[in-house]
């Protein structure tokens, strides 16, 4: 049935998405016709890996091809290069290729429009980072996903700190590099000790022999992971650099760095932890959990206090990813409880809201970008009123809000119905730590979703409702690009489409969640508008209790169309005449003025008080007098001023800088300057390594 | 208990939805009038709300001048969340015509549509008040979703579904023995959060002409017409909504499990009376408390998620199934 084997498309795919950076970066006549030409080349580079992707997840190709690449076989095993396409990379193929293709077909209007300094360079930069993260999702052995890893961190810091004519962009990046790099070297250990115990870099090989390794081993491998991919996913307390690097991005790659890249980290966790260990012990589980838990809590107060849009929108992606982490630990703990089938509705829940916070978070960083583009400054409380100026946006930024806030019927729903489903399930189970867990879980996450909505009705009234609250906002007749809208649109399509008939996208993750879980689905009764009910999950065990909840969410938005018609139809019946305009009720008094709205900061205020123990605000009130008789009671002036720390920096990290700053000086002492000193330490360093390959040279395999 | 036919559940869905959505705006009229009748004053004709929506749909619109064109549909979809919600709800009948479609999270996600809507539209125009009553009613909302959470999973624990139909059907079949102190505990956290979520003393005050201590009545100022009715009609629907949820599963006696011209009858019948004992309690509630200071809501849904988890460990305790 297919034309072209899967693997000639990836390679295709790859060549193409590396002419992207050379397009971009060699010397070229023309800027703009490079950076035109570099991003078609990387949205081709996507759609082939689309194309790839449905091949393996529709073709049913079934199980896990290996592609040993020439030449890099003999060196040693340990450095070793293979490529594997099995239903999980066919996923995650399909996540970089259709949500990073939507955001690379928006960037074709937003880099030209918006990026004034180098835009050559950023395009041909961004094909390479596509192209980096497809060969990520590839690698076969460890040594190929290290190299693949560094080089997606690495260009995603240059493209970080693009306009480096800014301090604050220097420092987020610097924050950025040091963090990644820390990550990077947690998963090195990690895949050293597994490579160490299986005596194989190569994940199909690995995979046989890690479930016999000793217990020890295995959870070091676990904790390794979890900090390396737990930072690249931005989990709370390993995010720090998540809101310092998203804002200070442009804004597509912002988009795709929150709505993509972090996901490599859930991608490795599902490779590492799930694939090749094949879960663990119960309190596996439990730290994805609380890890989580923790992250879609803190994530979500950030998120309100901030009034920077993309600072909002960063700490929203520590939220979602909280969200994921929850399901994660879900699913190992019914795997590790003995429920494959439970532990199969935690993992769909975990994979959709993988998708679907690619897609809702891509297109608002999107959403942002063309406000933060055309108003020039990223600060909310300078916004207001763009809906007029910018209506194709606002209705975009509103399905991404609404989806966000996982209202129904839009896919952030589907996604949080299946994991409140997987945590009630924990009823049956019989373990009480699970129960009291799942249901501190499922109250954490109703209060995150419901702080998600209050979030997002601020973010959309102060930017895109009410009355402009400085002059630039005033004055936005345009919207943004034709192509950047064109990207939004699909986006926005693709939030609709998955909340509405989810089994589209569901249907899709059968593989994965076999290989994974070991149970299957069967996938008839996923059919459209079908309900998405337990029982249809055919595993080892089900649960003794009945059946649970089921989900027809086809039905409940062909209901809303319905009622919304009728409603439409009694609007038109009973309305007479058009409607006036007045001005606003003011109580009488004068008109009141923009600078009377309500303000971001204000509008945050009763979270802020109310959990202010998580943000140690500490509000300012002065008042200026007039020198009056009664000091106090006359005012000339009034200021008010809240600050918000972020106790975590400073508790946390700024000790631990603190620490690194003095070792770094320490340790200067050794850089003399002399040529006789540096050569001493080489011979040094090449006699310990002789001594120790001569002593512990049996260990290795 | 086989479903009844397409057609049959088509008739009973259409019925329901007629059914809220006339008496809705009683019960809000029964309200006022036990408020009224326990402070000793005369009050509106029952009748009366129904009088002021037929007024206000005669009315003219007026849109104040900065609104965008959020602000026409707004309140519409917000209505039409509310009214979505019903055929996933038991009210005389079980299996609800859509119960297969959805269940109580999928209600959360409709109420949840709704406010997000309302909120919005406030503060579409501008003005301050607006801004108040959305961010205080957002803040309100945030704080109800994990009671509301807390109590699907209290409710739904014994017969393991979070389906409406099948806790009112497991509820039928325990007898008396269905009272049990667990039920009792998510029902009282219910209790509260209906309070809070259809603004009712001592969280929001209905009546109240003082912009500045307003919640409800600040976000929809700027409405006038058509709009303004459908948004009160909304209001009592959403009341309908939870009452109707919480008396269900609370008394789920009466409600009819097979289809009978009598069963059905003594269903509807008794769901009226179900309904309206609510609205009094409520009525002589709001005449017994002040309202309390906006920050104070907190500790109000801090009670109600602590009852929400005591139910939920007491149905550990007797064990799930049992």
């Amino acid at each position: 049935m297919a034309f072209v084997a899967p693997f000639d498309l990836v390679g295709g795919a790859l060549v193409v998405l590396a002419a992207s950076g050379g397009a971009g970066l060699l010397p070229s006549a023309s800027s703009r016709r490079a950076t035109v030409g570099a991003l078609s080349l990387a949205l081709l580079g996507c759609l082939l890996l689309v194309s790839v992707a449905l091949e393996v997840l529709l073709g049913g190709a079934a199980g896990t091809a290996t592609v040993a690449l020439p030449g890099f076989q003999s060196a040693s095993e340990a450095l070793s290069l293979a490529v594997v396409l099995g239903p999980l990379q066919g996923l995650f193929l399909l996540l970089v290729g259709a949500v990073g293709g939507a955001i690379t077909l928006a960037s074709v209007g937003y880099v030209p429009a918006y990026v004034h300094e180098r835009p050559a360079t950023l395009a041909g930069v961004y094909g390479l980072f596509v192209g980096s993260m497809a060969l990520l999702v590839l690698s076969g052995t460890a040594f190929l996903f290290l190299v693949a890893w560094e080089g997606m961190t690495l260009l995603s810091y240059v493209m970080v700190v693009h306009e480096h004519g800014s301090w604050d962009v220097r420092r987020a990046g610097l924050t950025y590099l040091v963090m990644s790099h820390a990550a990077a070297a947690a998963l090195l250990a990690g895949f050293v000790v597994l490579y160490v115990g299986t005596g194989s870099t190569n994940f199909g090989a690995m995979s046989a022999n890690a479930r016999a390794l000793p217990e020890l081993t295995r959870d070091a491998v676990f904790v390794a992971m979890v900090l390396g991919f737990g930072t690249k996913a931005g989990v709370v307390p390993l995010h720090v650099w998540l809101p310092e690097a998203h804002p200070a991005a442009p804004s597509n790659v912002s988009s795709i760095m929150s709505g993509v890249m972090i996901k490599m980290g859930v991608f490795g966790l599902l490779l590492v932890v799930f694939e090749v260990l094949g879960g663990g012990p119960l309190w596996w589980g439990f730290v994805l959990l609380v890890l989580g838990a923790a992250s879609a809590l803190l994530g979500v107060l950030n998120a309100i206090a901030q009034h920077d849009v993309k600072r909002l929108l960063a700490f929203h992606s520590v939220e979602n990813i909280g969200i994921i982490f929850m399901a994660l630990g879900a699913a190992l703990v019914f795997l590790s409880l003995g429920w494959p089938a439970l532990a199969a509705v935690a993992l769909l829940a975990a994979i959709l809201h993988t998708f679907n916070h690619a897609m809702f978070k891509g297109l608002l960083f999107l959403g942002a970008g063309a406000v933060v583009g055309t108003t020039g400054t990223r600060d909310m409380e300078q916004m207001g009123g763009l809906a007029r100026g910018m209506p194709r946006t606002a209705i975009a930024f509103l399905f991404g809000a609404m989806a966000i806030s996982a209202l129904p019927p839009l896919n952030g729903f589907v996604s949080e119905w299946l994991l409140f489903q997987a945590f009630f399930a924990s009823f049956g189970t019989g373990s009480l730590a699970t129960e009291v867990a799942f249901t501190a879980a499922a109250g954490t996450l109703a209060l995150a979703s419901g702080l998600a909505a209050y979030c997002f009705v601020k973010a959309f009234g102060v930017i895109f409702l009410a009355r402009p609250r400085s002059e630039v906002a005033r004055s936005v007749r345009s919207d943004a690009p034709a192509a950047m809208q064109v990207g939004m649109v699909a986006l926005a399509g693709a939030c609709v489409t998955v909340g509405v008939f989810p089994v589209l996208l569901l249907s899709t993750f059968a593989g994965t969640v076999r290989t994974l879980t070991g149970a299957s689905y069967a996938t008839s009764p996923w059919a459209w508008g079908a309900p998405l009910a337990f029982p249809s999950v055919s595993g080892a065990a089900t649960p003794s209790v009945p059946p649970h909840g089921s989900l027809a969410i086809g039905v409940v938005a062909l209901l809303l169309m319905v009622v919304l018609l009728a409603a439409m139809v009694l609007r038109r019946a009973t309305s007479n005449g058009s409607p006036s305009r007045r001005p606003m009720w003011d109580c009488g008094m004068d008109a009141p003025t923009p600078r009377m709205e309500y303000t971001a900061s204000g509008y945050a205020q009763p979270i802020l008080r109310l959990f202010s123990v998580f943000y140690g605000a500490h509000p300012v009130s002065e008042l200026g007098d007039l020198g009056g008789a009664r000091p106090g009671v006359l005012q000339k002036t009034v200021r008010h001023e809240s600050e918000v720390d972020y106790p975590l920096m400073e508790q946390v990290y700024s000790p631990i800088v603190r620490l690194l700053r003095e070792l770094a000086r320490r340790v200067s002492r050794l850089q003399s300057g002399g040529i006789h000193a540096y050569l001493a330490y080489m011979v040094l360093t090449l006699v310990v390594l002789l001594v120790a390959s001569r002593l512990f040279g049996g260990v290795l395999p | 208990m086989t479903a009844p036919a397409p057609w049959v559940q088509f008739l009973l869905l259409v019925f329901e939805l007629a059914l809220v959505l006339g008496i809705s705006p009683m019960l809000v009229g029964i309200m006022r009038r036990v408020k009224a009748r326990s402070q000793r004053r005369l009050g509106p004709p029952l009748l009366q709300p129904y009088r002021d929506l037929r007024k206000l749909f005669r009315k003219d619109r007026i849109y104040a001048e900065s609104a965008s064109t959020l602000t026409p549909y707004a309140p519409w979809v917000s209505f039409v969340a509310l009214v979505s919600a019903v055929p996933f709800l038991p009210w005389f009948f079980v299996p609800a015509p859509l119960g297969f479609a959805g269940d109580l999270i999928v209600v959360v996600g409709l109420l949840a549509l709704s406010r997000f809507m309302t909120a919005l539209a406030a503060l579409d125009a501008g003005s301050t008040f607006g801004g108040m009553g959305s961010t205080r009613d957002m803040w309100i909302g945030a704080l109800a979703e994990p009671t509301f959470l807390l109590v699907i999973f209290a409710w739904g624990a014994p017969s393991g579904s979070t389906q409406a139909s099948v806790i009112v059907e497991h509820g039928l079949s325990l007898g008396l023995a269905h009272l049990s102190p667990a039920l009792l505990l998510a029902s009282t956290a219910f209790g509260v959060l209906l309070l809070a979520e259809t603004g009712r003393l001592p969280v929001d005050n209905p009546a109240t002409h003082l912009e500045l201590t307003m919640v409800h009545e600040a976000m929809v100022l700027e409405y006038t017409g058509q709009d303004l009715a459908v948004i009160e009609w909304g209001k009592g629907i959403k009341f309908v909504l939870l009452a109707g949820l919480l008396t269900a599963v609370l008394l789920p006696w009466g409600i009819a499990t097979a289809l009978g011209a009598g069963a059905l009858a003594l269903g509807v019948g008794l769901l009226l009376v179900k309904l309206s004992s609510t609205a009094w309690l409520v009525g002589h509630l709001e005449t017994r408390v002040a309202k309390w200071r906006l920050f104070r809501v907190a500790d109000l849904s801090t009670l109600a998620v602590a009852l929400a988890l005591g139910s939920i460990a007491l149905t550990y305790l007797v064990g799930v199934g049992s």
